[in-house]
Order: structure tokens, then sequence, then C-alpha cells
């Protein structure tokens, strides 16, 4: 049987795998309320606004967590990723995928006490989705758009699309699980149940939520039990399990790619650009850079996605790598760029510089400089300096077609792709159609897949019923702590 | 699977035949990328080959070498986020195509569940999309066939055997006005005309007939617990929450009350055990993990660890004549099993195996005149709730 949400690693030591035991022996199963679940987050979200993006992916990151605490969404995706009702109970959409109706949920109120009705549901979308024409229609949210939007179902599902309600004061109010009660930006916030949540109570009394927290805080808060819930760099989840620490990782759901910029004279000949693509030596990132969390990225989208991602092959070939080389000879080495916050991608960038050296090719690597905000790389002050640099881009959904999207649009204005390659499907993709789009990208060798990075957690000790979905997203609405006092 | 494979060999006739060749090589061994059994595989594999012969194709050649303007079709079964994919990776030359053919994962039956010769016995009745909080089999009497009744959160429904299996013949919603709390508890006591249906603040008059009649009114009586046996023990569930107040009651047939009043308060299940000796057993589940035994003979209580929140009592012909069943620990992120034991010196033995389950027991009743119980299970393969009723046959 395949598993579904997260997989525990093997302890490196036999004390992890003792600590893992006694858990297992000790507790009951029935979910127990009460309690604090302390959480500690790499990122620093500045707003919770759905509106408002957040500078860097962690931060992203971050946001869509504590979003998830505060507000729903019309449609939300089972543990097996299949849309399921949530604030809409019923939808259906024309022909053309350009007109959906939503039906809402009845007697569903924002924390503070407002009803949900077809008129807030509409000013939440239409502000994240000025492209589409949303309006209401008795107890329902009508979505038009003037191209088809076969996968609208997953989009809505998205955490960008949660619903909120706007206060004046700039307060965001949702109909979620847990309600806010203490909001530092960038530090720290706390969110206290929802006894009136319409999905049910969730089992913890209260959600601390410690942000900006660096990867030495959070194992240190890890090791004494400050914090029952934090983000783990995949290169130190080993570290981190050899510890005692538990360890969950979702299925792989970010890609690192090296994408070559539009502007860059000395990577406009194709064979250059397949010459290091062929040059990069996948597996050793995943082994010594990654630890083996992670997995050699063939494609843009991870094979429990797709499905198809053994199609594509990316094994290295030095000797094929140097033949392409030395056919073309740029007049300077290529500038690779590198997020100077991401230590992960520096060490990435400084292999693939020794890689493609061994294959004869003339490259050097530099962080770019307050660049920490990957999807809009090419706004960093020297960004334009460079040939190529890596990028890291979450999936947005666990669908393969809306995640393709996705990334395409996100990548087209970063590379020198084909605007039709990123154009909208007019009908739900079937994989032959995805893979021939994303067969077309990486043949132009203008974005090269690196490594598919799964989202690594640490769990202490009294966290029980961790069941978020394969693709990562958490889901505290179930969690609940032993030794907790209902 | 294996009409998807058929499919596939289709497509892959229909997309050579288009360009003509003289030859294809079906390369081998086809590979197997995905979740699905190797059975399942080698079988669907068997209608792809059968499919294929209809189909004009030279049947499963292996080509050791390809010569060069030969195709050469390699067969994988690959795994999407949602579906199965057969995928047919064809070569001819220097062209290269692929055929797709997706199978969603929800077509694809599971493999039967293997069962032993064990003193447990696990009878599937159905299998729900929603929870399944209690359920009871009504059995035939006069002229009316065996019926189900089952209650989920916001259904009471009635299911007749139609073929050897449940199908629902009436159903009526269950009115509330507040939120259900999470892991929703609740519990069924009807007979062949009605009864009633407590959950989490709520009581509901159900009526039974060809048709389902509920009525739910706000309430917070005690709920039976379980009722049939000599004794009937009852608690009060906190609401909002998916425990019980306590202490527990076990009172006799004339309302007395018995044995229970030293368990601690909080339980998630309670259930009593006539002992050899005559006397009562009472069990509950607390909320720390533990559970206990206490015997009001003895004024002695003893304290257990490893079990899971729920247990009910079992009332059988052999051995001691009472077992209780316990589901085991752990939280709901793993199978589950359930055990029988009997408890000679206050001390549990198992006298059964362990029957495994797919995914967490979630309700665990005892049912009717506690020969028999029921089991909800929630398959974390696929997200389904399943009805077991169970029943021991000591001896075996």
């Amino acid at each position: 049987m395949k598993r579904i949400a997260s997989r525990y690693l093997a302890a490196a030591s036999f004390s992890a795998a003792l600590i893992v035991f006694a858990m297992a022996a000790s507790g009951a199963r029935r979910p127990r309320h009460g309690g604090t679940l302390n959480i500690d987050l790499q990122g620093r979200v500045t707003s919770l606004d759905p509106a408002r993006k957040q500078a860097t992916v962690a931060d992203q990151i971050a946001q869509n967590r504590l979003l998830k605490l505060i507000a729903d969404r019309l449609v939300t995706l089972d543990q097996f990723g299949r849309p399921q009702p949530s604030l809409a109970i019923s939808w259906r959409h024309n022909d053309k995928f350009t007109r959906w109706k939503f039906h809402l949920r009845p007697n569903v109120k924002f924390w503070n006490a407002t009803p949900l009705t077809p008129d807030a549901a509409v000013a939440s979308l239409q502000a994240v989705n000025p492209s589409w024409r949303v309006s209401a229609a008795n107890d329902s949210v009508i979505v038009e758009s003037d191209s088809p939007l076969p996968d609208l179902l997953y989009v809505l599902a998205e955490t960008r699309n949660s619903i909120v309600l706007r206060e004046s004061n700039g307060d965001i109010v949702g109909t979620g699980p847990f309600r806010l009660v203490s909001w530092e930006a960038r530090r720290h916030a706390v969110f206290a149940a929802n006894d009136d949540y319409w999905d049910g109570r969730p089992f913890a009394d209260t959600i601390d939520v410690q942000m900006g927290r660096t990867v030495r805080e959070r194992m240190i808060d890890l090791d004494l039990g400050k914090t029952d819930i934090a983000d783990v760099a995949p290169d130190r989840a080993h570290i981190d399990a050899s510890r005692g620490v538990k360890i969950s990782a979702s299925d792989p759901d970010e890609l690192l790619a090296l994408v070559f910029a539009p502007s860059s004279a000395r990577a406009k000949d194709i064979r250059l650009r397949q010459a290091l693509s062929l040059a990069i030596d996948r597996s050793s990132l995943v082994d010594f850079v990654l630890q083996k969390e992670g997995e050699a990225a063939d494609a843009l989208l991870p094979q429990w996605s797709s499905g198809y991602e053994s199609l594509f092959s990316t094994a290295a070939d030095t000797a094929t790598a140097r033949q392409l080389a030395s056919q073309v000879s740029p007049a300077t080495a290529l500038k690779l760029g590198y997020d100077s916050a991401d230590p992960m991608e520096r060490m990435i960038a400084e292999r693939i510089v020794v890689n493609a050296q061994a294959a004869g090719i003339s490259i050097f690597a530099r962080p770019i400089i307050g660049s920490s905000t990957n999807r809009s790389a090419s706004g960093a002050a020297n960004a334009g300096e460079y040939d190529a640099r890596i990028l890291r881009l979450p999936m947005a959904s666990p669908a393969p077609g809306v995640a393709l999207q996705d990334l395409l649009q996100t990548l087209a204005p970063l590379a020198d792709l084909d605007g039709s390659l990123a154009a909208p499907f007019d009908a739900p993709a079937n994989p032959g159609e995805l893979y021939l789009r994303e067969r077309a990208v990486v043949d132009t060798y203008e974005i090269i897949p690196l490594v598919h990075v799964p989202e690594v957690v640490g769990l202490s000790a009294r966290v029980r019923d961790w069941m978020p979905a394969r693709w990562g997203a958490w889901r505290l609405t179930d969690v609940w702590l032993d030794g907790a006092s209902p | 699977m294996t009409a998807a494979a058929r499919e596939l060999a289709r497509e892959v006739a229909t997309s050579i035949g288009a360009v003509a060749l003289p030859k294809v090589w079906l390369d081998a061994p086809a590979t197997n990328n995905s979740s699905a059994t190797s059975f399942e595989f080698e079988q669907a594999l068997k209608g792809f080959a059968d499919e294929w012969g209809k189909n004009g194709g030279p049947g499963f050649a292996i080509a050791a070498q390809n010569p060069p303007a030969v195709t050469s079709v390699r067969i994988s079964l690959s795994e999407s986020f949602q579906d199965f994919l057969w995928i047919a990776d064809i070569v001819t030359g220097s062209a290269h195509s692929v055929v797709f053919v997706s199978v969603p994962k929800s077509a694809v039956p599971a493999a039967p569940a293997v069962s032993a010769a064990i003193t447990l016995n696990k009878q599937f009745l159905l299998s729900l999309p929603d929870p399944v909080l209690d359920a009871e089999i009504l059995p035939a009497s006069g002229t009316a066939a065996q019926r189900l009744v089952v209650l989920q959160p916001e259904r009471v429904a009635l299911f007749s055997q139609i073929n050897g299996t449940w199908q629902i013949q009436a159903q009526a919603p269950i009115e509330h006005d507040r939120p259900w709390p999470r892991d929703i508890r609740g519990r069924l006591n009807v007979g062949q005309e009605g009864g009633v249906a407590d959950l989490p603040g709520t009581i509901c008059e159900v009526a039974l007939a060809d048709s389902v009649t509920v009525t739910c009114k706000p309430g917070s009586e005690p709920w039976t617990l379980f009722g049939h046996g000599p004794l009937r023990g009852r608690g009060n569930i906190m609401p909002n929450r998916n425990f019980f107040i306590s202490p527990p009651s076990a009172d006799n047939s004339q309302g007395e009350a018995q044995a229970s009043a030293n368990i601690p308060a909080g339980f998630y299940s309670f259930a009593t055990l006539g002992a050899r000796s005559g006397s009562i057993y009472a069990f509950s589940t607390l909320l720390d993990g533990r559970a206990v035994l206490f015997d009001p003979e003895a004024k002695k209580m003893e304290w257990f660890t490893n079990w899971g929140s729920d247990i009910a009592g079992m009332a059988t012909n052999c051995g001691h004549g009472w077992q209780l069943l316990v589901t085991g620990a752990g939280d709901w992120t793993v199978p589950d099993t359930i055990q029988a034991f009997e408890f000679p010196d206050r001390q549990p033995v198992a006298v059964s195996s362990a029957v495994n389950f797919s995914g967490p027991v979630t309700a665990l009743w005892s049912a009717g005149d506690s020969s028999a119980a029921i089991a909800v299970a929630r398959n974390l393969k696929t997200g389904m709730y399943e009805a077991y009723s169970l029943t021991l046959s000591c001896g075996r």
C-alpha cells in the first residue's frame, strides 16, 4: 500500500527509535482536547491577508499555514487530493468551464460573529483574482472568466483563495477552526480554538506561533521541548532524527531549478545549456547536499504528482557534456546566481560549478545580494548580472495540471520561454497533454530541473494524529497533544 | 486496471498502425512503477497481451537489440497524484511518442482482505464516505427481512440486504443547531420500530418502518452505552467534546446503581463484565490513556496501559462467559486492531488473536444483547468508514 500522508525517517540512532516506540505505547487512540500547540516557523509573515504575497518562499509557506488556521476556502482537498465541499456545499459549471456557480454552506459565521454571505465571499475572491468576474446570486457565488477555468476547484482550494473579511482597521477575520488572538507581524501570533467552528472545534485550545526562527533556534526549541512542531531544513533532517526528534517529510513538493536569464547572451546557444544539464550530477545533489531528503528532478513535476517523470532522463553524462561544450565557447565564464540567504542554494550552486568544470564549462557561482524573493528574482538589485540562477518553486497544488500551469506562468517572465507554453488549458488536461507541454519546456534547456525537495518538520513527543497531506499541507485541526488537560 | 491495459493495447496499435511500420517489438520486461501489487499488474498485463493479439500485434516478441526502423514499445504502469497511468513509450528510429491511458485510483477495487481462522470474527457490513458513529443490525421479524440501521453525523439511514450487500432503503436527516464536535460520538439504541439516537447535546427519536423518521431536540440526558445485559451502562457526554463526564453509572434492571462510582471522572468508553463469581467488573478508558478495572466486591482497582480508547463488553457461551474487546494503542495515523480479553484475578488474558483493521477504529459499541459488537474503522487507504459486525466464536 502506498503511504498517504507523511513518513517518518528511520531513526539514525537506537535512542530515537526508542522514543517513537515509547510514544506509541503510552498514548490512547481517541483524540484528546486541550493544551497549547507551540510552533516554530522559519518564515516571517507580514500579513494574514491572502491578497498580500509574502517576500520569500519560506514566508509564503508560513502565511499559507497560518491562513489555514483562521480561514476556509470554498473547496478543500481531502487527503487524497480530491476536491471536497468546504464553504461551498455544491457547484456546477458550463460546458466551456467559463462559468461556475457555488452554493454556499448555510449558517456559517466568521469568528467575529458576522454571517458568511455570498457578498463577503465575492469580495474576498475578487481581491485576489482581478481577472475573474465574481458575483453573488441568492445564496451562491458565481465565478466567470473569459478564458476557461477547468481546474478552478483546485485553484479555489489554494490558501490564497481563503475567504476572509478585511476589516477597516486592517484585521483579517476568517471562518476557520482558530481565531486570531494576538498578532505581531513577522514575529509572533497566537490563535485560540473557535468553539463554534462549523466543522467541529479543533482539539488544541491554543496555537502559539514563533516566526523567523533560525535553524539553530528551531533545533534548540525542539530539543528543549519548547516547541511541538518546527520547520526542519531537509539537509538537516538526519541530524535532528539522530537527536531523537520525530521527523515528518512530505512527498517532494518543491522544485529547485536552474533558470537561464532571457538577457544572457552567453547562454543563447542551446548546446551550452544542454551541456550544463548533462554535466550536473543530480544524484550527488540528493545524496550529499540534501542528505537523501529529496529526489533528483528529471522534469518540472515530481513523479508522485504527474506519474510520467520517469519518461524524462537527466542522468549525468560528462563525456557528452564536454563534447557539446567544446562546440560552444562563450567569451567569458557563465555567472550562476543563488540566494545569498539560502545555504542550500549555495551548496547546490557550488556543486554545479564543480560538475560543470569537469565537463569543460566555465562557470562560477555568486550570491544574489538582497534577493530572497524567488518568484520575483529578476527584481533583485543585481539579478541582471547573472546568466542563470537557482530558483525554489513550491508546487501550488498537488494536481499536476494546476501545478504545471502555475510553474510555467511563474517561469515565463523569468526565462526565455515561448508564451504559448504557459497558456492555460481550455479543458482539464490529460496526462498526455501535460507530458507534451512539459517535454517542450524541458527540451529548451532554458529551465534545468535539479531536485525535488520535501517539506520537513520536526515533532515533539506529545504531538498526536499528525496527518499532513502527502504534498505537505498541515491539518492542525486534527492534531492533539498527549498529556493535555481538556 | 485490466480494462485500461486493454485500452492501452488498442491505443498503441492505433498509434503504430498510423505509421505502418513493418515490425513492432514489445520491450521486456514491462515495469510496474506504481503501488499496484505485482498480482494486479500481471493480471492487467495478460489483458494487454490478449488485446494486443486481437489487434494484430505480433505478441510479446522480445528484442535483445532492436534493429533500426523497428518500432519499440516499452510498457510501464505508473501512478500520478490521482490516477494509475498505463504508459507506452514508443520509439521508431529517432521518432518518439508516448501513449497514456489513465485509471482513477478510486476505480481500482482493493484487494480482498485475507481472513484467518480466529476466535474473534469480523464481518464487513458496509463502507461509507462519512463517519459511521454506530450501527445496529435488526434481525428478520415476521415478514420483515433483516435490516441495518446506521447513525451518521447528519442522518439516520436504513439499509436492507440485496444480493448480499446492504443497500440504502430510507434515510432521514438529523437537525442540529450547533456544529458537531470533531471526533463526534453517537449511539443508537433501536429496535424493530425505532428507538433513540444519542448525539452530543442532542437526542433524537427514531421511528423505523419502510421509511425513517428522526425527530431531534437539544438534550443532555445520559446516553445508554450498553443496556441489554444484566446491567445498563450510562454516561453523560461532555458537550462539544468526544468524552463522557463521570462517574459512569451502571445500574441493574431495577435501576439500582452499581459498581462504578469509584472510577475517575472523564472517560471515552465504559463496559462491565460478569466475573465467574457473579460479581461485576467495571472498565473504563480514561483521558490520560490508561484503562481502569474496578472490582466492587473486592473494592479493588487495577490499572492498565497500552489499550486504545474504545472497549466493548461481549456475552458468550464459552470461557468465562464474558469477554472485553479492546482497541489498540497509538493514534489515528496507523492501522488498528481489536482483541478479546478475559480477566481472571483482575488481570487481562488475551483470549483471541488481534483482528486487524485497515485504519484506526473510530467507534466500538456492544450491540443488542452484547453477543456482538459494531466496529467502525477509517480505511487509511481509501478514507472510507468501514463498519463491521464482531462476534466471538470461542473454542476454535
